[in-house]
């Protein structure tokens, strides 16, 4: 009898499973069914991706040190990815097919995309800038958009929450190598210039850092204030201060392009307010009111002084034509 | 004629003059950093910083040895005002500038060895260099290492409430040294109070 039982339970199972198993019968597009290759595997999700290429899905499941050693490098941040401008983006639409197999075949890198099969129109405009950038002189092919753009985190610079958050991100591309010997080697035979020695020149240059981007000086300037992609050497890079110290700095239309507040200057006087909410910019952020204040106060000294002299040199003439 | 009297010592005529050469190259910086602007700067942005730091430290360096030469000399004594009395004597003297002295009238507190100063000149470069300088230096330390401004306050940058400082009391500074260059006429020839920090001689 209770053989009978652990058969029927076993069919009901059968049954079911049947029922709610992935179809292997998919549309041919002309409206007919076609059966595929029973072979072949379901596409993977996203999540089947993320749970092996994050730390976290690694730690959910059971440990493989060796697995874990191998994907070290190809790990992405989850969190970075979600709020990417590719976060509604399936893997696949860049890394193609041939990722289904396990390890994944070497030939599957050959299948991912570059960034121009998608952006063709800024490409356009990229690749002759490129080509007068400093990177480029590292030969062709050598220096790609993913040296720099990690595509599975690149947000736009106005969610990024305010304009040192934005020096914080676009910085940190220029650092990584820039202020790293091992990852410049990679890259140059050369020593690694010393990057406090090589801005010197520049005040406070850590403060700098913080509050602009290095591409804010490297960048030659262009007209509807986008970035450009021709990274200029140290030898034609901004050096000219009073560029960005000035009212009409050249910063209010590069890094604070996503600020710019609609009234130039505040109800409490101060030009370029909004910048102020970040940083004090010498000969940015000048209030004007206590400007015009310190001018009229100024000239009203002035003329109480000549004033003063005025009647000084008056009464001597009187008590001279007295004697 | 009366015989001339010593009045100011090498030292502080020294400091003088070279206060005001250091005072000169950082009212022109300043407002060349300022009024900063690509068409028309006074000085250029770069230089203007530089010449501004460097004349920012040696002017501090001068005002520490002003103050520690004050206390060794004794000079600060000259700096006190005798408070009982003081309104009595400030009216005094507000009433030779305002009116006695368009009548050639002698000042009620002539200049001597033993007082520099009359009542309203003491209480002015009190707070000029005891108040406003150690604030001017102090806010301009912190402008040359912003990294010891606070980094936030009231809700903007740390550095906007020291510039402010910075800014105001450069301004009410040069607005003393206007009158004080002024006033330096008032001697007893219009020359009188300038050859006198020269020469430390002052007839009476």
């Amino acid at each position: 009898m209770k053989n009978v039982l652990v058969a029927i339970v076993a069919m009901m199972l059968i049954g079911l499973g049947g029922a709610f198993s992935p179809s292997l019968a998919t549309d041919d597009g002309g409206g007919g069914r076609v059966e595929n290759d029973p072979n072949q595997k379901p596409p993977l999700t996203k999540a089947d991706c993320l749970s092996c290429h994050t730390v976290a899905g690694q730690a959910a499941k059971p440990p493989r040190p060796n697995v874990a050693e191998r994907l070290r490098d190809q790990q992405i941040n989850s969190e970075n990815f979600e709020q990417s401008v590719h976060a509604d983006l399936s893997c696949d639409d860049c890394h193609g097919d041939g990722f289904t197999r396990f390890p994944h075949r070497g030939a599957s890198q050959e299948t991912i995309k570059t960034c121009p099969e998608c952006h063709k129109g800024q490409n356009r405009t990229i690749v002759p800038e490129f080509k007068r950038s400093v990177h480029a002189r590292l030969g062709p092919n050598v220096f790609t958009c993913y040296s720099c753009h990690d595509p599975h985190n690149v947000r736009k610079a106005a969610s990024l929450g305010g304009v040192r958050n934005l020096a914080h991100r676009d910085n940190g591309m220029c650092l990584g190598c820039h202020d790293s010997d091992a990852q410049y080697a990679k890259w140059s035979p050369n020593k690694r210039p010393d990057l406090s020695i090589v801005h010197s020149w520049q005040p406070n240059p850590q403060i700098h850092w913080t509050a602009v981007r290095c591409i804010d000086c490297h960048t030659p300037e262009k007209p509807n204030g986008a970035i450009a992609h021709d990274i200029l050497p140290k030898a034609q890079a901004e050096r000219h201060c009073v560029d960005c110290h000035s009212t009409d700095s050249s910063l209010l239309t590069r890094l604070y392009r996503h600020e710019i507040g609609e009234e130039r200057t505040s109800e409490a006087g101060f030009i370029n307010a909004y910048v102020l909410t970040h940083a004090y910019v010498v000969g940015v952020t000048r209030n004007a009111y206590l400007d015009w204040a310190s001018l009229i106060l100024f000239v009203v000294l002035l003329s109480a002084l000549a004033g003063h002299g005025l009647l000084r040199f008056t009464g001597y003439l009187i008590r001279k034509g007295r004697k | 004629m009366a015989r001339p009297v010593v009045l100011f010592s090498p030292w502080i005529r020294l400091w003088h003059w070279t206060n005001v050469a250091f005072m000169l190259g950082l009212i022109v910086s300043g407002l060349s950093l300022h009024f900063a602007d690509p068409k028309v700067g006074v000085i250029d942005f770069n230089l203007a910083q530089r010449v501004h730091n460097i004349f920012g430290i040696a002017l501090s360096v001068n005002y520490i040895f002003f103050v520690v030469a004050n206390i060794t000399s004794g000079n600060w004594q000259h700096y006190i005002p005798k408070l009982r009395g003081y309104p009595g004597q400030a009216a005094k003297q507000l009433r030779y500038y305002l009116w006695d002295i368009f009548l050639g009238r002698p000042s009620p507190f002539p200049t001597t060895p033993e007082d520099h100063f009359n009542p309203l000149q003491k209480v002015i470069y009190l707070v000029v260099m005891y108040l406003l300088m150690p604030i001017l230096i102090v806010s301009g330390a912190l402008y040359l290492w912003p990294e010891l401004a606070p980094d936030r306050l009231w809700g903007v940058d740390g550095l906007l409430p020291v510039a402010m400082a910075h800014y105001t009391v450069a301004y009410l500074i040069v607005l003393f040294m206007c009158v004080h260059l002024y006033l330096g006429t008032c001697g007893k020839t219009p020359t009188a109070h300038f050859k006198s920090m020269i020469t430390g001689l002052h007839e009476e």
